[in-house]
């Protein structure tokens, strides 16, 4: 018995010494300017599959309320998008973002850029390439950034996990399609760290992180 | 021995169901808003209206509070119905509960109000 319990704790000494990134040290600009408010911004898309920049902008506020963020309704700030003729992301993400901040109130602007989007028939997978970069509208840093490829298995349906943030929304007149973005912001801001509304506002430091580059398999 | 393992076990089972996993309820708002994004009928917006409903009723997550943007969301749909009123108290309410808001829901108040 006792060998058993040596033998657990060393697996468990050693499990933790693997991985020592944490969101403390991976995001700490997060924790230095700590924004409450997050506006997503209209996805940039650069696949042929005109449909990903809808599925991503209206999955985006969800994960991100659940993360203890105040995010301003993605509905309201479309009519000021289309209004303003701010549609297009891309002459947003290398410029000063202050103006999101006097209009929206924001103190961060996350971006997305979609790079490929491909479904596969063969055991029905689809594949993303993309990156979420959040921004602050104050300093212009870089608060968060996480970019890679994820696979989604929309055959297999996933059990409840740590990244199963999705398990409390009710899938059932969607398309696999927008399962799949929701199922890649959940995988990708797992590791952001925890708004001010979250109990853990403040504490997650210690966090273990994956990496900032991905690359990953999640079932629908 | 083995009333400290079951001990340890019994605390962990404990806790893991201690508090709710989530921030918020939030019903089928996700896809009913989508729908709604996408192809707004009178059928997605009488289920988006339901959604709103719902959420605003009854809250199961741990702030037990509704989400941020539903009350905004509610309040300017109603405003483009011509339900003024009504949809002028809910942007209020956002901007009670979340006061973060202030800044963009309290200008389409004021823009409302003129």
């Amino acid at each position: 018995m006792k060998k058993i319990i040596f033998g657990l704790v060393c697996i468990f000494v050693f499990a933790s010494c693997a991985q020592n990134i944490t969101r403390g040290t991976q995001y700490a600009k997060m924790y230095q300017e700590k924004p409450t408010t997050i506006l997503v911004m209209p996805p940039i898309n650069n696949t042929n599959f005109v449909d990903a920049k809808e599925y991503f902008y209206t999955s985006l506020s969800y994960p991100l309320c659940e993360k203890g963020y105040y995010v301003v309704s993605p509905f309201l700030a479309m009519d000021v998008f289309q209004s303003e003729s701010a549609y297009d992301s891309e002459m947003f993400i290398n410029n000063s973002l202050s103006k999101f901040g006097e209009v929206f109130g924001a103190d961060a602007a996350l971006f997305t850029i979609i790079k490929d989007w491909s479904k596969s028939s063969v055991g029905n997978t689809i594949t993303i390439n993309i990156e979420y970069i959040l921004k602050s509208t104050k300093t212009g840093e870089i608060l968060f950034n996480r970019k890679g490829i994820l696979s989604v298995n929309c055959a297999v349906s996933g059990g409840t996990s740590l990244f199963d943030l999705a398990a409390n929304i009710i899938n059932t007149a969607v398309t696999d399609k927008i399962v799949a973005a929701r199922r890649c912001n959940a995988y990708v801001l797992y590791d952001l760290p925890e708004g001010k509304y979250s109990p853990s506002f403040g504490k997650d430091m210690n966090a273990t992180v994956g990496a900032m580059e991905f690359k990953g398999v999640v079932s629908k | 021995m083995r009333n400290l393992l079951v001990t340890v076990l019994f605390v962990f089972a404990l806790s893991s169901c201690s508090s709710p996993r989530f921030l918020y309820s939030w019903y089928d708002y996700e896809d009913a808003s989508y729908q709604y994004e996408k192809n707004q009928t009178p059928k997605s917006e009488e289920n988006l209206s339901k959604s709103f409903q719902k959420v605003m009723k009854k809250q199961k997550g741990s702030r037990l509070v509704v989400p941020p943007g539903i009350y905004a969301e509610n309040g300017y749909m109603l405003i483009k119905a011509g339900k003024k009123e009504e949809g002028l108290s809910l942007l209020k309410k956002e901007i009670e509960l979340y006061p973060e808001s202030q800044v963009f829901i309290g200008r389409i108040v004021k823009q409302i109000e003129k």
